[in-house]
């Protein structure tokens, strides 16, 4: 990987152009290009999403790159999770590297270039779920996960099967003005709700993006009763409303998603008893098992090329979208051949049909990607973990299905 | 006011209030203008993309040079017109589709109205005080936006429109954009300068000098603060039915308190009080940032073994905002300044003063 | 007592004690508003990082065995009484180091280059809370035991009560050293006017030093209120931005307007969340104490009980 190395140390703007024309190279060399953000809100979780990135790219270059004839370079660009950044760099990176798929991080990724990637030619992929807006057809824009709300709706469907059988669920929501994002979320579960008999929300809570203290609202959502809360805004508000359970005295469960979830607030409160009895719901595999390939994988990297953060879900949200990424590149390759290799040939490649959990290592379920929606929408199934006796652990083996969830954006 | 060169002198009024006044500027200037309209010939992609970017801060720096630095009132809202504008013009797009000569100046008018309503208090409240009723107005736009039903304004999923058309041209690819820009950034800053030397722009600037004796003298106080801040909302407003034309998208989290703040630091680099301070202010800062954010990876790749990623890109802030403080420590009057004496140290050449 | 009473005076305190904490970090504003004519939009910053100094200190394995091995074991209280001492005097020459550096030059310039050099302030110590101490989270220690007060039918967190309490001693005695005391005369004078402060011989270089230093000090305080068990992490920051309104409110020169202030906003904006959130989702709480902030603006341009300026013309 010295030589992965020294190459990145060229200047990001030199163009790579190397079609089988330079005699020195034995493959034919691709870019893939990636956003990354140090400083602004992601800056809790680059270090391990980076490196994450890193390992996997090494691995593909080792072993599955070279029986292709295709190398590909990973290149990352600070765009400080800012639209502005992003549109004014766009351009360069596309001129300059000619990508065959950029990696985005978040929403101003999605803002910035979801009107202008069917005509540049290069699809986007991203590993947060779903946001309302982007749940449109025939979009350049491909997701590793269904909604935050298919996310919850599975975790409500193994409460139902499993918790509380015989009466409809109560879910209190927190959620916060701050950002669309968040709005969004809540509107989305309020839908699912109304659209299932099983489900009904007995509150909503606004509050601030690190708020004071939760103490009131949650107070004032326990009144009615609910069965859990739910936030799947920030680990501040996640962390907030265990806190306020704590000192009103009652352990009401909260549902949280994966920023916020229950790896995410033990870093934060480093103390994972805290956390007992709150659950966490995510359409990939929660990062506890480390017999899980991508894990062995991750590993072994980890050690040739020294890095230092461990296995988490953080690391698989990564690792899950760029093995998602390989396999289509993969199959665009045996469409197309390895020097034909563009942005639309990996686009069509995404449309090949399943790309089954096998060969994603077990870090997703099969997905089968449609023009209909930016997701799989066929067979959507989750994971949820929870802490048990200060352990976390995962609330089933298996994949929960996903109930239907009503297309709340119209 | 620079000086001239030897032998250069007016008989009427207008020769000496003009602009450009030997034949050597207007040669500079028109040669400007070419090279300003030729540059997607000859320069990288990478550097057009910026430019757009730069052109659409740049109308709206200016507007917001108007409000503060003519006028005195401080503004630190800009943003919220800007995205005021921007939801104006896509809404207008989207829903009646209107060409985007319609949607742009009716999204300027907008946001000048809600400009100056927020505007109406600097009547009454002055100085850190009006700063505040501003960051209001940045606060309350995003709530306002996300409460008002989806189809007209976007609420939480914002709002997707269609790239501007004239007639057979569609503009969607960076250079078309660069036109488009250029073309209304050149409209609005020649708009700019002229207002500043109409009696309108000479009340501003009585204004900002000292209010009170401006309303002693028989100025309207209340015409004049709204209508500043109106004009400074209209050159926001278009400023964002050009962010709108070149995303395409418009959501409410785009328009952030941070840029509105940065909006502040570019008069100020720039200089107070002068539109052309207002241009250099922007297209310097929009280069530092720019420059940091390629430094970034560059220092990350080329010592993998100092520290982590995470430190350099911490330190470009730390350099961003040392840039600024130092700036601000060592030249207070902004870049027109330095400018306008390296003009005259160049005409007064080889004597130190005159 | 019937529920919507006791449901009323639990939102009304809880409101106010969070605004005592609003009222906490305004005052740092204030405080240094009142001697240099400068507002400090880095403030939410300050508090941050005075924060940090605090967690770092408590962190060193060797600061709590210390404690224990002089003293054996310690209450809570005293802990923290200690740790606060310990940091208070880092977070003074955090606190020197950026007035001369960065405020002193700034005096007596326009309000927007103060405005920006805070501004450019606010990136700088960002960048240095990331790059000291990375960008990710970490829990700050309870410096109040975890856990609510019940006194009787109502609860209320056991940091935000004590704190408010502390707060409310604090502020007493500030406006008194303020108002009372010649040091406190000084700096009122400097507010003032500079050049004539230093006519009559006043150092306006040392009141502005004080100033800053006891703002800091007010930070790292209110940090330690505000942060107690949560989250410490750079984001922490918006309380700054929280806190404003509730300086403007009170008026920037005025000390004891402060805690009125805040609890004015505090009690504002929860009743708000309690009554009115549920018709407008949430947007009630959020622009409630810029409204209230801008209506009482209008009516008095300086502020509830800032000073009235007398412009000559």
């Amino acid at each position: 990987m010295k030589r992965c190395t020294t190459k990145t140390l060229m200047s990001a703007m030199i163009v790579l152009i190397a079609f089988g024309m330079s005699p020195c190279l034995f493959a034919a060399e691709y870019n893939v290009t990636a956003s990354v953000d140090f400083t602004g809100p992601y800056a809790v979780v680059m270090p391990p999403i980076d490196e994450a990135g890193k390992a996997m790219f090494a691995w593909w270059n080792d072993e599955v790159g070279p029986k292709l004839g295709v190398k590909l370079n990973r290149k990352t660009y600070d765009t400080r999770y800012d639209p502005a950044l992003t549109a004014s760099l766009w351009p360069g990176i596309l001129s300059g590297d000619k990508p065959i798929i950029h990696m985005g991080l978040g929403g101003p990724d999605v803002a910035a270039l979801m009107k202008r990637l069917p005509q540049d030619k290069v699809p986007l992929i991203m590993s947060t779920g779903t946001y309302g807006f982007i749940w449109l057809p025939n979009m350049w824009v491909f997701q590793c996960r269904p909604t935050y709300v298919h996310e919850s709706a599975g975790f409500l469907n193994w409460a139902h099967m499993n918790l509380i059988k015989d009466r409809p669920i109560r879910v209190a929501v927190v959620s916060s003005k701050v950002s669309p994002a968040y709005v969004d979320g809540a509107r989305g579960i309020e839908a699912f709700a109304e659209a299932t008999p099983w489900v009904e929300i007995v509150g909503t809570e606004w509050v601030q993006m690190k708020p004071v203290s939760l103490l009131s609202e949650v107070q004032r959502l326990s009144k009615k009763k609910p069965d859990f809360f739910w936030n799947m805004n920030n680990t501040y508000q996640g962390v907030g409303i265990v806190k306020a359970n704590r000192e009103l005295g009652q352990n009401i469960p909260v549902i949280l998603s994966s920023h916020n979830g229950l790896q995410m607030c033990a870093l934060a409160t480093k103390d994972i008893h805290v956390l007992e009895g709150q659950y966490d719901s995510c359409a990939y595999d929660p990062g506890i098992d480390m017999t899980n390939p991508g894990a062995v994988i991750y590993n072994k990297y980890k050690e040739k090329l020294g890095l230092k953060n461990p296995w988490t879900l953080m690391s698989v949200q990564v690792a899950a979208m760029e093995v998602l990424t390989f396999r289509v590149i993969e199959r665009a390759i045996k469409a197309v051949g390895p020097d034909n290799l563009t942005g639309e040939a990996v686009y069509n490649a995404f449309y090949s049909g399943p790309f089954t959990e096998e060969e994603l290592m077990g870090l997703m379920p099969t997905q089968t990607f449609t023009r209909n929606a930016p997701f799989s929408e066929k067979d959507i199934k989750v994971k949820c973990t929870t802490v048990k006796n200060g352990k976390h652990v995962a609330v089933s083996p298996n994949w929960i299905p996903v109930p239907p969830v009503p297309k709340w954006v119209k | 006011m620079a000086l001239l060169p030897c032998g250069v002198h007016f008989r009427t009024y207008r020769g000496d209030r003009a602009y450009f006044h030997t034949k050597a500027q207007w040669a500079c200037f028109v040669a400007f203008i070419i090279v300003l309209f030729t540059l997607p010939l000859w320069a990288g992609i990478r550097y057009i993309a910026m430019l757009n970017v730069t052109a659409i801060y740049v109308i709206a720096v200016v507007g917001l040079q108007i409000t503060s630095g003519y006028t005195g009132q401080t503004n630190l809202g800009q943003s919220a017109f800007m995205g005021m504008g921007a939801f104006v013009c896509a809404s207008m797009a989207a829903n009646l589709n209107l060409p985007f000569w319609l949607t742009i100046p009716a999204g300027g008018l907008g946001a000048a109205v809600f400009g100056a309503l927020f505007g109406i208090p600097a009547l009454r409240i002055k100085g850190f005080y009006l700063a505040l009723t501003t960051i209001a107005a940045q606060i309350i736009f995003p709530l306002l936006i996300m409460s008002l039903p989806e189809k007209l304004a976007g609420g939480a999923i914002g709002l997707q429109i269609d790239p501007a058309r004239l007639g057979p041209i569609t503009f969607d690819t960076d250079v078309s954009l660069y036109y488009l820009f250029m073309g209304i950034t050149v409209i609005m800053v020649y708009f700019a300068f002229n207002l500043v030397r109409t009696r309108v722009g000479r009340v501003f600037v009585a204004i900002r000098d000292n209010d009170i004796a401006a309303e002693i003298m028989g100025i309207n106080l209340f015409y004049y603060k709204t209508l500043a801040f109106f004009i400074g909302a209209f050159y926001a407003g278009v400023a964002g039915g050009l962010w709108a034309y070149h995303l395409r998208y418009v959501g409410a989290d785009q328009f952030t308190i941070y840029m509105s703040i940065w909006f502040v630091g570019m008069i100020i680099v720039g200089g107070l009080g002068s539109v052309l301070g207002a241009i250099m202010g922007t297209i310097f800062l929009r280069m530092l940032q720019e420059a940091i954010l390629y430094l970034g990876p560059l220092m990350v790749n080329l010592f993998p073994n100092m520290g982590e990623a995470q430190m350099w890109y911490a330190g470009m802030n730390i350099v961003l905002g040392g840039v600024i403080i130092v700036f601000l420590v060592y030249e207070p009057h902004g870049l027109a300044h330095r400018w306008n004496i390296l003009k005259t140290n160049y005409r007064v050449w080889p004597f130190p003063y005159l | 007592m019937p529920d919507a009473l006791i449901d009323l005076i639990q939102y009304t305190v809880a409101g106010a004690l969070k605004g005592m904490l609003y009222a906490l970090v305004a005052l740092g504003f204030i405080v240094i508003f009142r001697a240099g004519r400068i507002l400090n939009f880095a403030q939410g910053e300050v508090v941050v990082f005075g924060g940090f100094i605090i967690y770092s200190f408590l962190s060193l394995p060797l600061f709590p065995s210390l404690i224990q091995g002089i003293f054996g074991s310690v209450p809570w209280w005293l802990f923290l009484i200690f740790a606060l001492i310990v940091s208070a005097v880092f977070v003074s020459i955090f606190g020197l180091l950026v007035e001369r550096f960065v405020f002193r030059p700034m005096i007596g310039q326009p309000i927007f280059t103060i405005v920006m050099v805070t501004i450019g302030l606010m990136l700088l110590l960002q960048g240095l809370t990331i790059a000291i101490w990375g960008g990710g989270d970490r829990p700050f220690p309870f410096l109040f035991p975890e856990g609510a007060v019940r006194l009787g039918p109502f609860f209320f967190t056991r940091s935000l009560f004590w704190g408010g309490i502390l707060s409310l001693l604090l502020f007493v005695v500030l406006s008194l050293l303020f108002e009372k005391t010649r040091w406190g005369l000084k700096l009122t004078a400097v507010a003032e006017d500079h050049a004539v402060s230093q006519s009559m011989g006043i150092s306006v270089k040392r009141s502005i030093a004080t100033a800053w230093i006891i703002s800091c000090l007010l930070s790292a305080w209110a940090a330690v209120v505000f942060l107690n068990g949560m989250t410490l992490t750079f984001a922490a920051s918006t309380i700054g931005l929280t806190a404003l309104p509730v300086a403007l409110l009170a008026g920037l020169e005025s000390i004891w307007g402060a805690p009125l202030a805040g609890v004015i906003v505090g009690v504002g904006e929860s009743l708000a969340a309690a009554y009115l959130d549920e018709y407008t989702e949430g947007a009630m709480s959020e622009a409630f104490p810029y409204l209230l902030m801008m209506l009482i603006l209008l009516v008095r341009p300086q502020g509830l009980f800032g000073w009235k300026i007398i412009e000559r013309v």
